[in-house]
């Protein structure tokens, strides 16, 4: 990760910006919106621990020390799913499989809620996301 | 069935805080299919969209707007080794793939 970003610093003009949108798993729980009213229905099963956010903060952590890039602004915000079916939602987490999975029981319990709810109901998952700016220093430090 | 992601738009919040983006060459790091790149491509000179995802590249191709598809150029390359001469990009963005 330090190598590619000290590619991506090559390739920017000096003073550059480099944003860094990246999501923190684990997701948050499944919950059930409903118009105004939200429910938690469960958490999905971790598969593994995503390292990857760890050693991506260690990477940009680096990179910041080597005087490569400043630091100009850090945000966050969550990025929301929302599903009308159990199907439907996972179909979507079959991208996050080595992460994230949908166990049986939580399944059947969304599949009831949803019946439960009526047409206007969705679930929903939502991710931390970060967003870094960083700045191309002007010259390479020593 | 159907689903929906971000209507709240914070992502593209996020994006459009980013004055940078106007008028700038940008390199997009992990643009997949464009998800990302179309929300702020309109605003920038040129888009390189960078991806290893062969599949995902020519989706991009395929479903830039039309409005959009002299300003984005997809490239398949790993991030590791930028094909570009230094200092080619007034930007850069890395779309969930640090």
């Amino acid at each position: 990760m330090v190598h590619a970003l000290t590619e991506v610093w090559r390739a920017l003009a000096p003073g550059a910006v480099l944003l860094d949108i990246r999501p923190y798993l684990p997701f948050g729980p499944l919950e059930l919106v409903e118009r105004e009213r939200v429910r938690a229905l469960g958490r999905l099963e971790e598969v593994q621990f995503d390292s990857d956010g760890a050693a991506a903060d260690n990477a940009v952590s680096e990179v910041l020390r080597r005087g490569l890039f400043t630091l100009d602004h850090a945000d966050s915000f969550y990025y929301s799913g929302y599903w009308d079916s159990v199907g439907e939602l996972r179909e979507y987490l079959r991208d996050w499989e080595d992460y994230a999975r949908l166990p049986k029981r939580l399944a059947g319990e969304a599949r009831k809620a949803l019946r439960a709810a009526g047409p206007r109901a969705w679930l929903r998952l939502q991710t931390y996301v970060v967003v870094n700016r960083l700045r191309k220093r002007g010259a390479a430090p020593g | 069935m159907t689903s929906s992601f971000d209507p709240e738009g914070f992502e593209p919040a996020a994006l459009a805080a980013v004055p940078e983006l106007n008028g700038a060459r940008v390199l997009e790091i992990g643009a997949g299919d464009g998800r990302m790149t179309w929300q702020y491509a309109a605003r920038s000179l040129a888009v390189v969209g960078l991806d290893p995802d062969g599949e995902a590249l020519a989706y991009l191709l395929e479903e830039t707007p039309p409005r959009l598809r002299r300003r984005v150029c997809p490239v398949r390359a790993a991030s590791e080794y930028l094909p570009f001469p230094s200092e080619r990009f007034d930007a850069a963005l890395l779309a969930w793939s640090l």
